[in-house]
């Protein structure tokens, strides 16, 4: 008899760092190159967004150590000021590799609080509806067919340009980050309430649900211990792709004049302004913030579809 | 079949309610429409009487009857920028968009079906591993990208197609089409394209992925242990069942590309209604915005209800009323 | 002595699995002759439809026939280009599937398969192809 290569067969005692090195999750992520690239570039990313202050060789945003006369120097070269500029400088003198890193911190801040609000709305709205059931359920449901039927920057842009509508205007700069938070969130929400909704209703079937009830402990708290752990593989699947949407959407909206403001500027204002440029032979001022916002939806979108493959039973 | 549809259209017209209040919400709420009208100058009595006239001081189901009803007759009231009728800003603006709609759908559907069958069937091959990976790509690049790069390498490298407008364009009773010319059609095609990525990818995907699915189903087995050729197995078999899901969320997603031409159109400079509602938004022209809300409210619950009825033609098992899948 | 029908040489299937290679049907081999009934029986996931699945030509890759042959009225069948193999199912090797309800596609009737399967093998028309059932179910 030819022998078979059984795992289950060769069973040592491994540490508990082995045991999760070795697990399926880990091991997929270690099989696949691209999705370690992927998760580098993100960490990157993100962590010099979060050190802009410290790591930006400039201040781009300080109206005092701006100089026209540094303006327009191209990449890896000194303006006529004498000031070395690794990625360029805009129109306005400041270092495009300060004003992506400022930027990216900007649209990162936008899209994870989005994200994360959207993720709040729609795990609390989803426990609700599978909760309760009947009309608060339907209602909760048809609401959320409409806002996955509609585009999101339809949504959103409906939103800002209702606040823009009601907030007075010396508020609106203050508020703008938040109004657009808020847009984002409420243009994403249905796909969590979507999920936690169908792994509650499962849930709140089962005996120790009445139990918990009978005993006089609040059934929503039990479901909340319950369904929450259950549902979190593919919330954290929706939730990354939900990221790198809420980025892409931040920088849309952004772009088009309705996103954050001037003095705030993201990725895609960045890239608003760089467009002006780009047919006059300035190309760099769009083409970096242009390639770092690429760069991130990509790393964020490979990472969450590799977590979709990993977390999915069937595919293995 | 004819309850099923009367159904439908009941539960089209409860949506349309909705979004009627919302529009009037807007319209009656949001910023002041008197002072809007008047500008800032003129006097309190002035105001006032523009305001009785326009029946604002009215109860409320009183004005909402009354917008249901200018709705009705498609009547949307005067823009606040450009002091023109609404209904009439966009029904100027229409064909274009409708225009740019239906080339991008015909190329995602084309384009994405093909490529999502191909994916499905030779799944370990080069080219679909190509054509996965840049689809991977295609939904992490925003929209605005696309067309930006577009017009960098077409318009200004390659100096091949024109960079914005329409073209020239022909009337034809009343509708201006761009299709008719030849610059119409050359101007027409890097938005359509740019337009059409996202919902390429997206529809590739899923068509690949459902088609995979149902390969992988028994009687596709069957099929094949029965001696069937490929091609019966694949196109009569696997396709036709991978279409039934496919039907439903293409049938929704065409219906939201005329929403999703506001950042193309801004891009291209296309005279869209896209690109009318951007402006209405940055300059919170609230009519602009409540009556696009209604068209686009309006598109979306027909499409819906002609991919209701056209999932029922085409899957038996609803039709015996066995429930959907 | 007649010739059997279907023989197995020294059948090897194998899976290569992420770690390692695992085989499914270990060295089987057995001879069928004209009106003969083999029985095999194993518990679950001992191979039996494995097996079958080789005869027929129907295994998933990544798993395929490592070694071994099979003989079909002593015409070797495990190496046909599947052009070839989809000829000689359905119309001289048949499989029956453990689950009826899931073995037809629920988009068409059953009338429908059963004459395309029909019209794939025989030349028929479509009228002929449909009488052929009737005949044969009484």
């Amino acid at each position: 008899m030819s022998s078979t290569n059984n795992p289950a067969v060769t069973e040592q005692p491994r540490s508990r760092f082995q045991r999760i090195w070795d697990s399926d999750i880990f091991f997929s992520f270690r099989r696949s190159p691209i999705t370690i690239v992927a998760a580098l570039v993100t960490l990157v990313l993100i962590l010099s967004a979060l050190f802009a202050p410290w790591i930006a060789p400039y201040d781009p945003f300080n109206p005092a150590s701006l100089n026209l006369m540094d303006g327009f120097t191209p990449p890896n070269s000194e303006s006529m000021m004498g000031n070395y500029s690794l990625l360029g400088s805009d129109h306005q003198g400041r270092d495009v590799l300060s004003t992506i890193l400022y930027g990216s911190r900007i649209s990162l801040f936008v899209g994870i609080s989005a994200t994360l609000f959207a993720m709040a709305m729609g795990i609390s709205l989803g426990l609700l509806a599978g909760y309760r059931g009947g009309t608060i359920d339907a209602v909760i449901m048809r609401v959320a067919d409409i806002q996955l039927s509609f585009p999101a920057i339809l949504i959103a842009l409906l939103i800002f340009g209702i606040a823009r509508g009601i907030i007075p205007p010396s508020q609106q700069e203050n508020m703008a980050v938040w109004v657009l938070i808020i847009a984002i969130g409420l243009s994403n929400w249905a796909q969590f309430a979507r999920t936690v909704r169908g792994a509650t209703m499962v849930e709140r079937q089962k005996d120790y649900v009445s139990a918990a009830k009978l005993i006089g402990v609040h059934p929503l708290r039990i479901l909340i211990r319950h369904v929450l752990p259950n549902v979190l593989a593919p919330v954290l699947v929706i939730g990354t792709i939900g990221l790198a949407l809420a980025i892409i959407e931040e920088a849309t909206l952004s772009f088009l004049g309705v996103g954050v403001p001037p003095t705030q500027p993201s990725l895609g204002t960045l890239i608003r302004i760089g467009q002006q440029f780009l047919f006059s032979g300035e190309w760099w001022i769009l083409f970096f913030p242009a390639m770092t916002l690429i760069l991130l939806a990509l790393a964020v979108n490979l990472l969450g579809d590799w977590l979709r493959d990993a977390l999915n039973p069937r595919l293995r | 079949m004819l309850a099923f549809i009367l159904r439908r259209l009941a539960q089209s017209i409860v949506v349309m309610a909705v979004v009627a209040l919302i529009a009037f919400m807007l319209f009656r709420y949001v910023g002041d429409p008197v002072a809007s009208l008047l500008g800032q100058d003129s006097r309190l009595e002035d105001f006032e009487e523009l305001r009785e006239r326009l029946g604002l001081n009215d109860p409320f189901y009183v004005q909402f009857g009354r917008f249901i009803g200018n709705a009705l007759q498609g009547e949307f009231g005067i823009s606040y920028r450009l002091q023109q009728p609404v209904s009439e800003l966009i029904i100027s603006r229409l064909p274009a968009t409708i225009e740019l709609a239906f080339a991008s759908a015909t190329i995602a559907l084309v384009f994405g079906l093909t490529l999502g069958v191909f994916t499905a069937l030779k799944p370990r091959s080069f080219a679909s591993g190509v054509i996965m990976t840049l689809s991977l790509v295609g939904v992490s690049l925003p929209t605005f990208l696309i067309g930006i790069g577009l017009i960098y390498v077409f318009a200004v490298e390659l100096q091949w197609l024109p960079s914005f407008g329409r073209g020239e364009v022909v009337d034809i009773g009343g509708w201006r089409t761009g299709l008719l010319t030849e610059t119409g059609l050359r101007a027409l095609i890097l938005p359509a394209t740019t337009l059409s990525l996202f919902r390429l990818t997206l529809i590739m995907r899923l068509v690949g992925a459902e088609m995979l699915e149902v390969l992988r189903q028994d009687y596709i087995r069957f099929a094949r242990a029965r001696g069937l050729s490929k091609r019966a197995i694949n196109f009569g078999h696997a396709l036709k069942n991978t279409m039934v899901p496919v039907i439903t969320i293409t049938g929704l997603q065409l219906g939201s590309v005329i929403a999703f031409s506001i950042v193309t159109e801004t891009v291209f400079q296309w005279p869209g209604v896209g690109s009318l509602f951007i402006i209405s938004v940055q300059v919170v022209d609230v009519p602009v915005m409540a009556a696009y809300l209604m068209f686009i409210a309006f598109v979306f619950v027909v499409i819906n209800l002609i991919v209701d009825i056209l999932y029922f033609a085409v899957d038996p098992r609803l039709r015996v009323g066995a429930g959907r899948r | 002595m007649s010739e059997p029908i279907i023989s197995v040489r020294n059948l090897v299937v194998e899976f290569p699995l992420r770690r390692g290679l695992f085989t499914a049907v270990d060295d089987v081999s057995f001879d069928i002759m004209p009106g003969e009934i083999l029985g095999v029986v194993g518990e679950s996931g001992a191979g039996k439809s494995m097996t079958g699945a080789a005869i027929i030509g129907l295994i998933e890759p990544p798993g395929h026939i490592a070694s071994g042959e099979i003989y079909l009225k002593g015409k070797r069948i495990d190496n046909l280009p599947p052009e070839e193999m989809s000829r000689l199912r359905g119309k001289w090797i048949g499989m029956v599937f453990q689950d009826p309800l899931t073995s037809l596609n629920p988009l068409y009737t059953v009338g429908q398969q059963l004459i395309e399967t029909i019209r794939r093998h025989l030349p028929m028309n479509e009228a002929q192809a449909s009488q052929r059932p009737i005949d044969d179910l009484e």
